[in-house]
């Protein structure tokens, strides 16, 4: 089975690849405006620590290193699943997703990795880039051990993101406009997505790390690599990342008993 | 005029169809203030001044700029407008007895007008939560001025925006130009951070171009700073405007020469 939907992913990439040629133009927007976006969150930081030394005891090359793992797990979210997601609400209301249910597929896995943006690859690389630089200037060792166990955090953060961008999408099953809830995601992902976990304290951890746990997603692989998680941590992170995911399986399965098609 | 002033109250009452999303609109920065709150909250933990401002003068910073930030409507405005050039509807502006840049700032103006009342509340809510933290303007004087400058800098953003409109006739899709341009301003109005944390040399040049005046030098003259510059302020972005204005002018004459009405 794993076979089989690793060849419709690269059918799926093939074909993104052929409307990439298609509209060139897109490729270079779609880099240079999540580039800039990047640049720009990096100068705020930079300017912050031009006034202060450290921030909860983070200091530049710490950000740095977050910032390149921010720039990592949203990239490749931006590259494999996020323009695929972003569209179900439509697809709903419009009852186009009758063409996908229909298909000999998962239909979560087709929603969710019909579009491919090559225009993120470069951005991945340049978070890579930073990881690397803040890694070399931050007093630590680098072990085998630390650099996959922050991979495979990674991944599991960027399931994370995955379970809680597709739970705002399946409400869209249920009410018909979703534009409140889809503006305050925006909100939480802008800020609580960016801003270091380690400002985060007693009720607003519970929040930030446990309710709405967009403020793990960066910091979890960060502190892991740089010594500060603690195994405690460790362990609820990947609870949560769990729980997640087993409500984003759940909330859609419910959702889909509850479609009905717009368009019949 | 008189049917300017009929567009102002026409697109006031088309805004208020959707009252829901704009109250929603004002107070979904609910998570933005808590998190700029948490994170400047531990940046001041260690030290009572960050680049001359104290935390309340930094929690009153950011409040003033969510609100004035909401206040500008134009770009949605701008959006409509290049999506109707680009399906054709933009040929009923040709044929209709008024200015098409008129009708631009008429309804930007009702729309503004619209969001400033609710917005107004979203910000007397911040100010009795935030109560412990939010200075009240130094003098009279200085929040008049800082009023003025802002709707001088407000115009500014429209002309700008009606700037990149006008693109559309020539290059079509223009979605890209505006969302490139919403995340450079954020940092060069001071939105992210306030621009006194960047380098001396760096606002030094920054005062010679208008994005410093649209919030962040008002929000800085509201709170005591910066009123020496005040006139300096007036006369760049009266200069700007008129340019950006003339500019506008000159291109929509050539800019209509190329327009063929495709999709009527």
């Amino acid at each position: 089975m794993f076979k089989r939907y690793l060849k419709y992913y690269w059918t799926f990439i093939k074909f993104s690849a052929k409307l990439e040629t298609a509209y060139k133009l897109n490729f270079w927007i779609s880099f240079f405006t999540d580039f800039t976006m990047y640049f720009i969150q990096i100068v705020a930081f930079s300017a912050i620590f031009l006034n202060v030394d450290t921030i909860n005891g983070w200091n530049i090359n710490h950000m740095i290193f977050f910032l390149g793992t921010f720039m990592i797990i949203d990239s490749l979210c931006m590259m494999t699943y996020f323009f695929g997601v972003l569209g179900i609400p439509s697809d709903i209301q419009t009852g186009r997703l009758d063409i996908f249910i229909t298909k000999p597929i998962n239909t979560l896995f087709y929603v969710s990795t019909r579009h491919f943006e090559f225009g993120a690859i470069f951005n991945v690389l340049l978070g890579i880039s930073l990881v690397t630089y803040g890694a070399s200037n931050l007093d630590i060792s680098i072990t085998l051990y630390k650099i996959i166990g922050y991979i495979i955090l990674v991944i599991i953060m960027y399931f994370l993101l995955y379970s809680l961008i597709v739970i705002v999408r399946t409400v869209a099953f249920h009410v018909i406009k979703i534009d409140a809830l889809m503006e305050l995601e925006d909100e939480l992902i802008y800020f609580a997505f960016r801003i270091p976990g380690v400002v985060f304290t007693g009720i607003s951890k519970f929040i930030f790390f446990v309710i709405l746990p967009y403020g793990l997603i960066a910091t979890v692989p960060t502190t892991f690599f740089t010594q500060t998680l603690e195994f405690k941590h460790l362990i609820i992170s990947l609870v949560v990342a769990g729980t997640f995911y087993f409500i984003c399986r759940n909330a859609w399965k419910l959702g889909l008993k509850k479609y009905s098609s717009a368009s019949s | 005029m008189k049917k300017y002033f009929r567009l102002i109250t026409i697109g006031w009452r088309e805004v208020s169809v959707y009252r829901f999303n704009v109250i929603s609109n004002a107070f979904l920065s609910v998570f933005r203030i808590l998190l700029i709150y948490l994170m400047w909250r531990v940046i001041f933990s260690t030290r009572t001044e960050v680049s001359g401002f104290t935390f309340s003068m930094m929690m009153t910073y950011y409040i003033i700029i969510m609100l004035l930030t909401k206040l500008d409507r134009s770009e949605a405005m701008a959006n409509s407008l290049a999506a109707e050039i680009r399906n054709g509807k933009y040929s009923k502006y040709i044929v209709r007895p008024i200015n098409p840049m008129g009708y631009y700032f008429a309804k930007s103006v009702s729309r503004s007008l619209y969001f400033l009342t609710f917005n107004i509340l979203a910000a007397v809510f911040w100010i009795i939560c935030f109560r412990n933290y939010f200075i009240l303007p130094s003098s009279l004087s200085n929040l008049l001025s800082a009023s003025f400058i802002f709707v001088l800098g407000i115009i500014f953003l429209s002309t700008f925006n009606y700037f990149l409109t006008i693109l559309t006739f020539w290059f079509l899709n223009t979605s890209s130009f505006f969302m490139l341009k919403g995340k450079i301003l954020e940092f060069l109005t001071g939105a992210l951070i306030p621009l006194n944390l960047l380098p001396e040399g760096v606002v030094a040049l920054f005062k010679y171009i208008p994005f410093y005046y649209v919030y962040y030098f008002p929000a800085t003259v509201y709170l005591g700073k910066n009123s020496e510059s005040i006139s300096f302020a007036i006369i760049t972005l009266v200069i700007w405007n008129v340019v950006m204005f003339l500019l506008n002018i000159v291109l929509y004459k050539k800019a209509i020469k190329s327009y063929s009405g495709v999709g009527i």
